[in-house]
């Protein structure tokens, strides 16, 4: 499903953000990047969604090489990944409805169905009740399952959550990594970065860690294909 | 094709979405975009009045044969002759010297000149109505009328041929100098509206940007995200012009009720009126694809900006 082959990335300015990636992640598993803050877990994210590009090495999602992919093409790339943020990027001026409804608008949906499936999405994450409030009104928590919902409405076959859990307390933390684990159950490829030492102990998921950009322990997991 | 459909309703949604949000805003640029129609439309309306009022003047000249005031009868009535056998007269109307007396002293209010005269001292005249002349401006068919004209001035006694093409042509040039001003015009104030609905777009880009970046993420193509904006600076221009169409239309009941006081005092009757509709529905099409290709222009410039 995904596959990272000596990958390398640096910014304008020369930052390296990835040095010499390579890791094989498999349809239907739950990976933690983990990381501390600059070891370059949000640059391996971006890359598998082609918000960034490698330097050099190869990006492979679903059989297409991110790297030589055709800028017309990203588009329909990313219709098969659900994104979450750290700062949730919701939209203040549109209600929690119409947040989720949006990746099913862009995919073509009509508004009624586009309805109908927002509904259900979040009708999984609790959410429900608060389908014409503003996300605004809502708590940090409850913003983060918005963001989640908004990820999974299109049924992606991959969902990407770079620090989901970062601002918030353990016990919303623990209920929103819950609802990522249920996604993982039904067939969804869920990778998920955070820099959270606990959360790793109590989950004991298979973990690539980063650091300086590069991969380190690499057999701390049972079941991790790397070979950075 | 219905993917395409739903795309375009999600647009369209879109559009009026931002619009309820900020009405004011757009309100008062479809008003910018009306007033700076507004006087093109008005130009080109008077000169789509006046121009076949000007055509049949001159497609219609008359020309009068004025006679010297010794010719004899049987002179006049050889000139008469002359006149109804050439080629280019279509009609001869002859007033004898003492019906034009009569006429000057019920019409002109100069009885109590004439009364003091010794003796009439007006001439037989001849009025000729031309032969349909062709020709494609004004200026050639007073051009075709003057050639006549010189033809008749050698006729025997034949004191004075007097025609309208100077003033025909006056009026010519100046329709064609208007016509040329209301052009500029329109090309001036249609640069000014496509920088209004530019600048609109760019606003509006700014603003939409977190909106643009999250349908982005979300897989949505340059195509999707442009459509609302485009949809937004075609409306305007459509919305503009048809706010000018009707400004010029109310405009045009107070011109006409001076006019027609005007045109009373020379027994006429003139009244402006709208262009046709086929030509406000070209109004309007040319006033949407303004908007169109700036908004097009605007947010490709912006959109390449975001990325």
């Amino acid at each position: 499903m995904i596959h990272f082959s000596q990958v390398f990335k640096s910014y304008r300015g020369g930052h390296q953000a990835l040095n010499g990636v390579s890791f094989d992640i498999a349809a239907g598993e739950l990976v933690f990047v983990a990381g501390h803050s600059g070891a370059g877990k949000s640059t391996l994210l971006k890359l598998i969604a082609a918000i960034e590009r490698p330097t050099s090495g190869v990006v492979k999602v679903k059989e297409q090489n991110v790297g030589t992919l055709r800028a017309s093409a990203v588009p329909y790339l990313r219709r098969n990944i659900g994104l979450i943020f750290q700062e949730q990027k919701l939209l203040f001026d549109r209600t929690v409805l119409e947040n989720v409804q949006l990746p099913l608008l862009i995919t073509g949906s009509s508004q009624k169905d586009a309805a109908r499936r927002a509904r259900a999405a979040l009708d999984k994450v609790g959410l429900l009740d608060r389908e014409r409030a503003n996300p605004i009104t809502l708590s940090g928590g409850e913003q983060q399952r918005l963001a989640i919902a908004r990820a999974i409405a299109n049924r992606p076959t991959i969902l990407l959550a770079d620090e989901p859990t970062a601002n918030l307390d353990r016990d919303t933390a623990l209920k929103v990594m819950d609802i990522l684990r249920q996604f993982n159950q039904v067939g969804v490829t869920v990778l998920i970065s955070t820099h959270d030492e606990t959360l790793l102990h109590t989950l004991n998921p298979r973990v690539l860690r980063l650091a300086h950009g590069a991969l380190v322990e690499p057999m701390a997991q049972p079941g991790m294909e790397v070979a950075s | 094709m219905r993917a395409w459909l739903l795309q375009h309703q999600h647009a369209c949604n879109d559009m009026l979405r931002r619009f309820r949000r900020q009405p004011m805003s757009y309100v008062l640029n479809i008003l910018v975009v009306a007033v700076a129609l507004t006087l093109p439309l008005t130009g080109y309306t008077l000169l789509h009045n006046l121009q076949p009022l000007a055509r049949s003047l001159a497609t219609d000249p008359e020309i009068s044969v004025f006679m010297q005031v010794g010719a004899s009868a049987d002179e006049v009535a050889a000139t008469h002759k002359t006149l109804r056998a050439h080629p280019g007269v279509a009609q001869v109307r002859y007033i004898a010297r003492a019906e034009a007396l009569a006429r000057m002293k019920q019409q002109g209010g100069l009885a109590d000149v004439l009364a003091v005269l010794p003796g009439n001292p007006l001439p037989d005249a001849f009025v000729l109505r031309i032969q349909s002349l062709d020709g494609d401006t004004n200026a050639q068919i007073a051009t075709q009328v003057e050639t006549l004209a010189a033809q008749l001035r050698k006729l025997p006694r034949v004191e004075h041929v007097q025609v309208d093409s100077d003033w025909v042509k006056r009026l010519d040039a100046l329709l064609r100098f208007l016509n040329i001003t209301v052009l500029l015009l329109a090309v001036t104030l249609g640069a000014a509206i496509m920088a209004v609905v530019f600048n609109t777009i760019r606003l509006q880009v700014l603003t939409q940007r977190d909106e643009i970046e999250v349908s982005r993420l979300f897989g949505a193509t340059n195509h999707f995200i442009r459509r609302p904006f485009i949809y937004m600076g075609v409306a305007q221009g459509f919305l503009g012009a048809l706010l000018a169409l009707i400004l010029v239309g109310f405009a045009l009941r107070p011109l006409n009720q001076s006019l027609g006081e005007f045109t009373r005092l020379y027994l006429a009757s003139f009244e402006f009126h709208a262009i046709p509709w086929l030509e406000m529905l070209a109004c309007l099409g040319a006033a949407a694809l303004l908007g169109w290709l700036a908004s097009v222009l605007s947010v490709n410039r912006h959109l390449a900006k975001l990325d």
